[in-house]
């Protein structure tokens, strides 16, 4: 995958040297459990409907995997622990990375090309009297993303837990500590009106745990989320290419290793920067 | 009961052989199948519309409205594969429930008014816009707008089926329209009603009531944005025809033969 070159504008930023680092790969472990030739069983895949399972206390038979479901959705689970990562560290990325293309593609150089967000997503991030939550639910970006199967336009909306359709009343310490996750649609670059803009739903379970945090990412692929319900919109014979499964899976497993290898340091470096610099 | 549309647009040198392709192998084909789930299988063949009202992604040759009693499963089960068609044209198709889900102007009136001209419309919110807010904007803020249109008869809207609602029946593996041709995922029908062309053109082009923009018609983050109306880029996220008020074919009670 290639790698953007920034602009001589983004080389002045004082965090272009993160853009240069070298990336970090993913733990073998981790490689391990995410083959192109190697789907988990579709019986150990959390459906979407059951999403406040994830509130319950240890972990599911399987935690790190993909596969095609017998609906023809796709579904992605993956178990990223990071130690040294808290919770307001990752608050902070989840609206910092979104103001600015080489923010974004310092998360992961060779598949993060470009970022966009509304005139009115942008006032909220540089409003300094709002919390992160305020800043990150509600607002839809726009990513230019190379996931394995080419450069995509991504539209992700961010989406507070309970319109995710978790459970409330159990939505608290231990059982979790933050969620960023919302629905999707993505289509490749440059694609025809006639083009399915195909649709998914992520989330990003975070947890506390000994010295950092852990990270349980499900994505349910193909699924709309419409009045805080999971919608299948895949018609009957249909299937997610599982290209595009094992693509993201894997992309997923790498963005984030990266990301956990970088963050405690440039949090510490930004937190308290001019948000719009 | 759920309604599926189809809305066709035809280069104007394949309407003969598509005229008779349809109404000889297919919509015979669906009535004879699959008759005891319709309840209406009918088609209304669009207007000849002057050059202004086909600048809003106008398709030229059909819209099929199909009553569901029950859905049928998909697949084969028991049946040929269709006749494939002698050639492929675009289409825009979507499902909605029998009744609309909004009915903003013109309920109170009689039929014996006037007969009107409908300009039906298939419609979705632009990439980026949540279908929440795209709703909210159509149905508190525009809507009340389109309703002071001069000249307007009805109005009234349905909301597609979001989830896939698939159709029976089995192409060819070999025969299956082409999807580069095929628009599904729509979010909205509307149909707006006027007593001619050239009340349309007072309403829509000439002296429009002032709207309000959506957010995406405004902010060049959505990539697909209209600045102007009807907000929806035309061919994308809007496209639209001009019908009667009665079908040309009622395809389950025809019994008029092709073939000349």
């Amino acid at each position: 995958m290639a790698v953007r070159i920034l602009t001589p504008e983004e080389e002045a930023k004082p965090y272009a040297k993160y853009y240069h680092r070298a990336i970090t790969p993913p733990d073998a472990d981790m490689v391990a459990l995410i083959q192109p030739d190697a789907p988990m069983d579709p019986a150990l895949a959390l459906p979407p409907e059951h999403i406040s399972d994830l509130l319950d206390p240890g972990y599911h038979e399987l935690e790190t995997g993909w596969c095609n479901m017998p609906n023809g959705s796709g579904y992605i689970a993956v178990h990223n622990r990071m130690p040294g990562v808290t919770t307001e560290m990752l608050d902070w990325w989840f609206w910092w990375h979104s103001m600015a293309d080489m923010r974004y593609g310092i998360w992961y150089p060779p598949g993060h090309y470009g970022i966009s967000i509304s005139k009115k997503s942008r006032a909220k991030l540089a409003d300094p009297t709002l919390l992160a939550n305020e800043k990150i639910y509600g607002r839809t970006d726009h990513v230019v993303e190379d996931v394995g199967t080419g450069a995509e336009d991504i539209y992700i909306s961010f989406c507070a837990p309970e319109e995710m359709g978790f459970d409330m009343s159990r939505f608290h310490a231990p059982n979790v500590a933050a969620v960023y996750g919302g629905f999707g649609f993505d289509q490749a670059q440059g694609a025809k009106p006639t083009d399915i803009r195909a649709p998914a739903i992520m989330c990003h379970f975070i947890r506390e745990i000994d010295g950092g945090i852990e990270f349980r990412s499900r994505f349910w692929m193909g699924y709309k989320l419409i009045d805080r319900k999971p919608v299948l919109a895949i018609p009957p014979g249909e299937s997610v290419p599982v290209e595009a499964v094992y693509g993201l899976a894997n992309h997923n497993v790498h963005e984030y290793c990266n990301l956990k290898s970088l963050l405690p340091e440039i949090w510490a470096e930004f937190k308290d920067a001019d948000p719009a610099m | 009961m759920l309604k599926s549309i189809v809305m066709m647009d035809l280069p104007i040198d394949d309407i003969a052989p598509m005229e008779r392709w349809y109404y000889e192998a297919h919509s015979t084909e669906i009535s004879r199948r699959y008759g005891p789930f319709l309840q209406r299988h009918e088609s209304y063949v669009a207007l000849d519309a002057p050059e202004d009202a086909r600048q809003f992604g106008f398709y030229n040759w059909r819209v099929t409205e199909t009553f569901w009693r029950e859905m049928p499963e998909a697949g084969a089960r028991g049946a040929y594969c269709f006749t494939p068609a002698p050639v492929w044209n675009p289409i825009a198709t979507c499902t909605v429930k029998g009744q609309p889900d909004n009915d903003f102007f013109g309920w109170d009136g009689f039929s014996t008014d006037g007969a009107s001209i409908r300009w039906y419309i298939l419609l979705r919110y632009p990439l980026g816009v949540r279908l929440k807010d795209g709703e909210d904007w159509f149905v508190n803020v525009h809507a009340p707008e389109v309703c002071r249109q001069p000249g307007l008869t009805r109005f009234f809207s349905f909301k597609c089926e979001q989830e896939a609602i698939p159709l029976p029946g089995m192409w060819h593996p070999d025969a299956t329209p082409p999807q580069d041709m095929t628009m599904v995922q729509w979010d909205r029908v509307v149909e707006l009603w006027y007593p001619s062309f050239s009340a349309w053109r007072t309403a829509v082009i000439d002296e429009p009531p002032e709207y309000t923009p959506p957010e995406w018609a405004t902010d060049d983050f959505y990539k697909d944005g209209h600045a102007t109306y009807p907000f929806f880029k035309p061919g994308v996220d809007f496209v639209s025809t001009f019908l009667l008020e009665r079908p040309a074919d009622e395809f389950l009670r025809d019994t008029r033969y092709y073939r000349p």
